[in-house]
């Protein structure tokens, strides 16, 4: 929209709410006491007429319409008051007021680990988003929905492959080969977070929190620092996300009933060459090399007569508009005794790319049940069905060859019945596979059925003994149990080299199975215990008992398949391959204290044991200080005009992480029955630690948590330092040590960083504007790696290191200059910074780093009469983008197609280009290897993206009667409708496919033929009744 | 008061429930995996690790090793599809090269083995006999390896006056210790070193596994390398006048052992096929018209030079011929399955011959051994008179012979050494590109001193 007609529009719907006349209302506000309450709010409910009260109490509202009206008066603290007056016309209306001490609000709680805690007296890092935050954008997964709503959270959306997970980092990133990720609890239930359950199969990790419904949440508790998550002792080094879902209440019965279509396309488009495009770089190439003559293709599975006929746009053919769906149906009741919730739903979300789609089925209940004062039990059961037909993205294949190695001199099909040079015969209409199947996408996807299927049983049941009335004992029990399979038919045809004897075509089918058991047990004691009217004590003590259990079946396969292996029966019991299991067994405890609402302070512990280390260092201790001032609760600061509310608050505490393989300090052979010489043999698999230990992260909080004009304005400025020493890395060995890698504790790192949040309701009244903004920085740097170097842990395949100085995931490339006007010939920096033509490994060194300067959101909200209408921008300025597949795409010619950015290439002598002299032999670009990573590679990440629009009508009042409906509300939303980035590539907000978690901490931000995410457009229909 | 006791008895109870060990230990478990304090206890265990040794040896030396060596050399032309070795061929390895990761990091997983062998042998209860056989066997893998792994990754014995220069890491136990270059000296004093321990404990006979003559042959080959002429012959010599191998037809590679095999990479049938180095390689036959690795013109011209030579005549064939796609084909390799000879009779008779030739000894016993091997390929004998004309004309048989052995390249950088030879393929042959360069992963621990690249072009 046109920046200066929106202006217009606002200071248009201004003046026509605040239409002028003459009536005015006035008065003071006194507290309890009698004493003049100043910065209490004054609204006239229905208008934009609002102020606050003075030094004295005092307020006055004029230019009213006559009439009724109603006003509100309100103050962090008190008991909102509610008034109605009659005006009439010309009047002058006086109001004084008492407003009185709000004892509930004081006492609104929060989840904050095994207990609740009045919300005035956290004094740690914790940020809620509510059910709307997180279902107001239809994401392929829940934890999309956070992203730019929480500071100093990152998430990174990942691709467009359906039931893509999120990259989500709280504040930074702390691990290098320890999981970096935060630990996931819903309900009390530790969730299993395999990301890695079918590898990165397909180029893509299954997400394992894909099949959470967000509409079964009813809010995410994000807890940041050590004094919030040192409940969770060891498990809480990277953050941990509380996730607690709907629970019915006492208010009766209830349904909800939403559902939402949409359809998607890709955020950007490959813009990659056609068949004379790529004919016309390919000849430059062989001209340019000294060719004369007709020049031969790579591979010849095409001639150059042939290749002219020929033009496949495969990016066409592996993308599509994509349809979602998606159905929900909740009932909720509760009485005196009891209150239940239940919900079903169905999720049908077809990608935008072709052959791809997410089916979800989800089932929950919950409920509450008290069968005295003392007695209470709860049960939350949840059932997921989830069926993931998946196709081959990235550099598996699918928009990954269209965007490589499927050149538009392909054919998708043959033309004519015919014989191929290797004397085999085609009939028209067959796939023409002549480069492999992977080279003709449209092949590989109709010949490959490929079925991910995932059977998820999240459940919980707790009962809660009150002996007292302010003593709560629970004993609660958890299961996560997850079946992942994944089912693959290679269809006869797909490999046509796979024949029988009699020539016959066969198939290949392969099976993958992994069960999930995730259990904890734990037993709480919370008592409150006041001293007097203004000492106040909380109390927790707990113990709790994690197992888990995973049941690697392997991989059935069949080469001589004419059926998917699950058609034919799947694996049985006595088929279990490798049982992996690890424990945790704990001991917590924390204290509140609370002086006179004022001051507070806390003290907690967790000691933990780990199956994952050895005898001398299984148990790890965890402690957390933390501390608490509200400043406006002193009187020098009770009544500032300005100030409504101001706390100040600090912490310290220690975290660890034991996020690693099992089994790693144990030494262990394997024994295969045959080798060598047909003899039995048995060699050493794992070499391993017995030193290994935990990584432990040491973290300081500050932060101030500010109200502004009768809390017009809120939010929280925080910093924090956070040292983790005693890495647990997973160190590539020397090879001349006759192992590949082993696990270390090496090195430290620290991130240290600035959160700024503000909350701003710019209007309220008839036409109401909310502005919630944040931004976050974080900076990273490893201290120390030990005596390893650089290269002793690297992100996979994507060429981040662990630097000493530099952040964890620091781009470590050769320096590119630029294009040699002279001969086309791209240059590079030597270490030294002399430049060279040649390319050389010796002069990698230190040119970015993937982690952001700062990340952040900024959302808006209009409330007027029916509507509701909002936008969220969330943004990421600095750090680096590394374009891993452009080397090839834009660097010297081969097999690969290329992006038509390559016209901007080297022809003439004196001509100033981005790229070098076409070329087939990659020694004229410096090295014999096409695979040359260098910075000209590396992009400014910045950018800025108009995540969420959606605009909503509400019927309300008497058509809602008519209807008898409790709500009914209609919303349109649109997502990633605008990005606004500095880095060429298609999508500068990348989570790739990572090969372990060593590479998911090192390697965001590097995109290698990842899928764009997709722009959806949808409607959504909500009823209440 | 009486809430405090129960919280304090509920948390005593559960502090006993905590630190409860067997709650917290979890042994690894699954199919074949087995604890290592499980895993050696009797000498049947032993043996079993000591075939695993074998099992990566026979894929080392079923080729790979051998093909990084030739690819240095003049015998095959710029390989077809294959950047790894591309990059080696043209001399510009460099510490990103993921088939000489592979090979390098296969001869030292023999060596820990090996190394875990002669570790735990103590231990475990075998007879003296046996305790020598696998300390034997061990030795010389780790020795053989080691020589391989110093010839490829160092410059060669000889290039610097005291072989002070860098040579390879040297592994003799199976620790996770940072492992620094040695000096080439040093190195070749270890293998020496382990060779005549090995050949001292080793059986005569040992099945398909290394024997004492297998330890004899190696060590006339390290003393060749190291210029030791006399040393060379009289294990040369020891291995020919055992008389236990007799020269084969041309065909040592293939199904079954040679005649002449001293120590080989068995394959037992087409399922169990471990030349694959050589076979996926090289192989021309059928279906594998695009081989990566093919012969130079060079070669192809001197090898069939003499038309009469049949190792001209079975080794090669030219495909495509005319046509701008032709090239040479290698024949040496066409099975399904094959034997690999590591050490053979017809290689004793070329060091002893060319031992003769740089003693001046007994010309006439030199002159036999060149004309054995004429002989087989078909050619008549020449008639040796004087030494450095025996040297010669055990360096053209060499060549021809051992092609594609990978033994071209130390046999011409050693006659560098000597200044026989100035340039291999166009470039000085002490080049810093004509040695091979580390993978990445040994830059892993600070202080290794990777080889200079380059410079060859």
């Amino acid at each position: 929209m046109n920046n200066n007609y929106f202006k217009l529009l606002l200071v248009g719907l201004l003046f026509w709410s605040a239409s002028s006349v003459a009536q005015s209302i006035s008065g003071e506000v006194k507290d309890e006491n009698g004493e003049p309450l100043p910065t209490v709010a004054v609204t006239i409910q229905g208008t934009s007429a609002n102020t606050l009260t003075d030094f004295n109490g005092k307020y006055s509202l004029s230019g009213l319409a006559p009439g009724n009206v109603k006003v509100t008066f309100s103050i962090m603290g008190y008991k909102t008051l509610e008034k109605a007056v009659i005006l009439t016309s010309g009047q002058n209306t006086k109001l004084n007021i008492s407003m009185q001490v709000d004892k509930e609000e004081l006492e609104e709680v929060v989840i904050v680990g095994y207990g609740v805690k009045r919300k005035a007296e956290i004094t740690s890092s914790v940020v809620t988003l509510e059910t709307k935050d997180i279902t107001d954008i239809p994401t392929p997964s829940f934890e999309n929905g956070i992203q730019g709503k929480a500071s100093g959270v990152q998430v990174i959306t990942g691709s467009g492959i359906a039931g893509s997970g999120s990259m989500v980092r709280v504040r930074g990133v702390a691990s290098i080969s320890a999981g970096g990720d935060p630990l996931y609890v819903i309900d009390g239930v530790i969730m299993n977070q395999d990301y890695f359950a079918n590898g990165n199969g397909g180029g893509f990790n299954t997400n394992p929190l894909a099949a959470i419904n967000p509409n079964d949440i009813a809010d995410v508790t994000i807890l940041k620092d050590a004094a919030a998550t040192g409940i969770y002792g060891s498990r809480g080094s990277n953050g941990v996300i509380l996730i607690t879902t709907k629970r019915g209440t006492q208010k009766g019965l209830k349904f909800e009933f939403s559902t939402r279509v949409g359809v998607t396309n890709p955020t950007a488009r490959p813009n990659m060459l056609n068949g004379s495009e790529y004919l016309r770089m390919y000849e430059e190439a062989w001209v340019n090399d000294g060719n004369i003559g007709t020049p031969t293709l790579p591979g010849t599975n095409v001639s150059w007569e042939e290749a002219q006929n020929i033009n496949t746009d495969w990016v066409d053919q592996t993308i599509r508009t994509g349809f979602k769906q998606k159905y929900d149906f909740g009932v909720s009741n509760g009485k005196d005794k009891y209150n239940w919730y239940t919900g079903v739903s169905y999720q049908n979300d077809n990608s935008y790319l072709a052959g791809n789609s997410y089916n979800r089925l989800n089932g929950r209940f919950n409920l509450d049940y008290r069968f005295s004062d003392k007695w209470e039990a709860s049960l939350s059961t949840s059932l997921a069905v989830a069926n993931n037909n998946r196709i081959d993205a990235a550099w598996s294949g699918g928009l990954g060859s269209a965007m490589s190695t499927a050149l538009p001199i392909y054919p998708v099909y043959w033309d004519k019945d015919t014989v191929d040079r290797f004397g085999n015969p085609h009939q028209k209409g067959d796939y023409w596979q002549l480069a492999g199947t992977g080279n003709n996408p449209v092949a590989q996807r109709e010949l490959k059925d490929w079925s991910d299927r995932e059977l998820r049983t999240i459940n919980n049941f707790s009962v809660t003994y009150k002996p007292g009335k302010r003593t709560f004992i629970k004993a609660f029990g958890g299961i996560d149990y997850m079946d992942f399979t994944s089912d693959v038919f290679e269809k006869p045809g797909f490999d046509l080299s796979n024949v029988d004897t009699a020539g016959r075509q066969l198939g290949r089918a392969f099976l993958t199975k992994r069960e999930i058991y995730s259990t904890n047990v734990n037993l709480t004691a919370n008592h409150l215990w006041d001293l007097n009217d203004d000492n106040h004590f909380t109390f927790l003590l707990g113990t709790e008992y994690q197992y888990n259990l995973i049941n690697n079946f392997g991989t059935k396969s069949n080469n001589a398949a004419f059926a998917p292996i699950s058609e034919s029966g799947v694996f049985e019991r006595n088929d279990l391959n490798t049982p992996d299991r690890w424990a945790f067994a704990s001991v917590f405890g924390r204290v509140n204290y609370n002086y006179k609402g004022k001051y507070f302070a806390e003290a907690l512990f967790r000691t933990d044991g780990s199956s994952k280390f050895g005898e001398n260092y299984k148990y790890g201790l965890f402690p957390a200080v933390s501390a608490g001032w509200v400043i406006t609760r002193e009187d020098f600061l009770k009544y500032n005009p300005t100030i409504s509310f101001l706390k100040l608050k600090a912490s310290y505490g220690i975290n660890g992480n034991s996020n690693i393989p099992n089994g790693r300090t144990y030494n262990t052979y394997r024994i295969s029955n045959t080798g060598y010489n047909n003899q039995p043999y048995i060699y050493p698999d794992l070499r391993n630690n017995p030193n290994l230990r935990w990584e432990t992260s040491n973290t300081f909080d500050i932060a101030l948590e500010y109200g502004l004009f009768g809390d017009r304005i809120t939010g929280e400025i925080a910093y924090y330092y956070k040292t983790t020493n005693d890495m647990l890395l997973n160190v590539t060995l020397q090879k001349a040590n006759g192992f590949e890698n082993w696990w270390d504790n090496v090195g430290s790192v620290y991130n240290t960083g600035l959160e700024l949040s503000v909350n701003s309701k710019n209007l309220v009244g008839r036409f109401k504007w909310e502005t919630n903004f944040n931004i976050s920085r974080n900076y990273n740097e490893v201290t120390s790696i030990g005596s390893y170097t650089e290269d002793a842990v690297s992100g996979g395949t994507n060429d981040t290191r662990v630097v000493v100085g530099s952040p964890i995931g620091t781009n470590f490339l050769v320096r590119y200059v630029g294009v040699d006007p002279e001969n086309g010939r791209p240059i590079y920096l030597d270490k030294d910074g002399n430049q060279t033509y040649e390319w050389d490994p010796n002069n990698r060194v230190v040119v970015g780093s993937v982690l952001p300067d700062a990340i952040g959101g900024i959302t808006n909200i209009f409330h007027f009469s029916n509507w509701d209408f909002s936008f969220l921008f969330v943004y990421t300025i600095g750090g680096n983008i590394y374009d891993s597949s452009s080397k090839r795409q834009l660097g010297a010619i081969s097999d690969w197609n290329m992006r038509t950015d390559i016209y901007d290439r080297w022809r003439q002598p004196g001509d100033q280009t981005e790229y070098g002299a076409l070329t087939l032999d990659p020694e004229n670009h410096g090295n014999s290897d096409y695979w040359i990573n260098t910075d000209q590679w590396l992009h400014d990440g910045s950018y800025v993206r108009l995540r969420n629009v959606s605009l909503s009508y509400n019927v309300r009042g008497d058509a809602l009667e008519k209807m008898k409906l409790r709500s009914f509300r209609i919303t349109a939303i649109a997502t990633n409708l605008l990005t606004f980035q500095k880095a060429p590539v298609l999508d500068p907000e990348i989570a790739r496919d990572f090969e372990d978690a060593t590479d998911r901490n090192m390697s965001p931000n590097i995109t290698y033929l990842t899928p764009p995410q997709e722009r959806t457009y949808n409607l959504m229909l909500q009823i209440g009744f | 008061m009486k809430t405090i006791k129960q919280l304090l008895f509920i948390a005593v109870g559960l502090l006993v429930f905590s630190s409860c060990e067997k709650i917290l230990t979890f042994e690894p478990e699954g199919v074949g995996i087995i604890l290592e304090d499980e895993a050696l206890q009797t000498k049947e265990d032993l043996q079993q690790l000591l075939n695993s040794v074998y099992d990566v040896e026979a894929n080392f030396l079923g080729g790979q090793n051998q093909n990084l060596s030739e690819l240095l050399a003049d015998n095959v032309a710029l390989p077809n599809n294959n950047d790894d070795y591309q990059q080696i061929w043209r001399r510009g390895s460099n510490f990103f090269n993921g088939t000489v990761e592979g090979v390098y990091g296969d001869a030292y997983i023999a060596i820990y083995r090996a190394n875990v062998v002669i570790k735990d042998m103590d231990r475990i209860d075998m007879s003296e006999e046996d305790r020598q056989r696998f300390e034997g066997e061990a030795l010389f893998i780790r020795a053989l390896n080691h020589l391989a792994i110093a010839r490829q990754f160092a410059q060669p014995h000889g290039y610097s006056p005291n072989n002070t220069h860098l040579g390879i890491g040297l592994k003799t136990s199976p620790t996770f210790d940072p492992v620094f270059r040695t000096a080439v000296g040093d190195v070749y004093d270890q293998i020496v070193a382990d060779l005549k321990r090995a050949e001292s404990l080793l059986p005569e006979d040992n099945s398909i596994y290394a024997d004492k003559f297998a330890a004899k042959a190696l060590l006339a080959k390290v003393y060749l390398d190291m210029r030791d002429w006399q040393n060379a012959y009289d294990y040369s010599n020891e291995v020919i006048t055992s008389n236990r191998y007799t020269l084969d037809s041309l065909d040592r590679f293939s199904p079954g052992t040679s005649t002449e095999t001293i120590f080989e990479v068995v394959s037992t049938n087409s399922l169990d096929e471990r030349g694959l180095g050589f076979k996926n390689n090289y192989r021309s036959d059928g279906a594998n018209a695009s081989p990566t690795l093919r012969a130079s013109n060079e070669l192809y011209t001197l090898a069939t030079a003499d038309t009469n030579d049949l190792r001209g005549k079975q080794w090669y064939r030219v495909i495509g011929e005319d046509t701008p796609e032709e090239f040479i084909g290698v024949a040496k390799f066409d099975f399904s399955y094959m034997n690999v000879p590591v050490l053979h009779l017809t290689e004793m008779k070329l060091i002893r011959a060319e031992a003769i030739g740089e003693l001046n000894g007994n010309l006439t016993e030199g002159e036999a051994d060149v004309n054995d091997i004429r002989a087989r390929a078909g050619l008549d004998p020449i008639s040796i008179v004087s030494g450095t004309q025996l040297v010669n004309a055990t360096h053209a048989e060499r060549r021809l012979e051992m092609v594609f052995e990978g033994d071209r390249v130390h046999q011409l950088k050693r006659r560098g050494v000597e200044g026989d030879v100035t340039e291999i393929r166009d470039a000085p042959w002490d080049c810093p590109g004509m040695v091979i360069q580390f993978p990445n992963s040994e830059g892993t621990v600070q202080g290794f001193i990777f080889n200079p690249e380059g410079g060859c072009n």
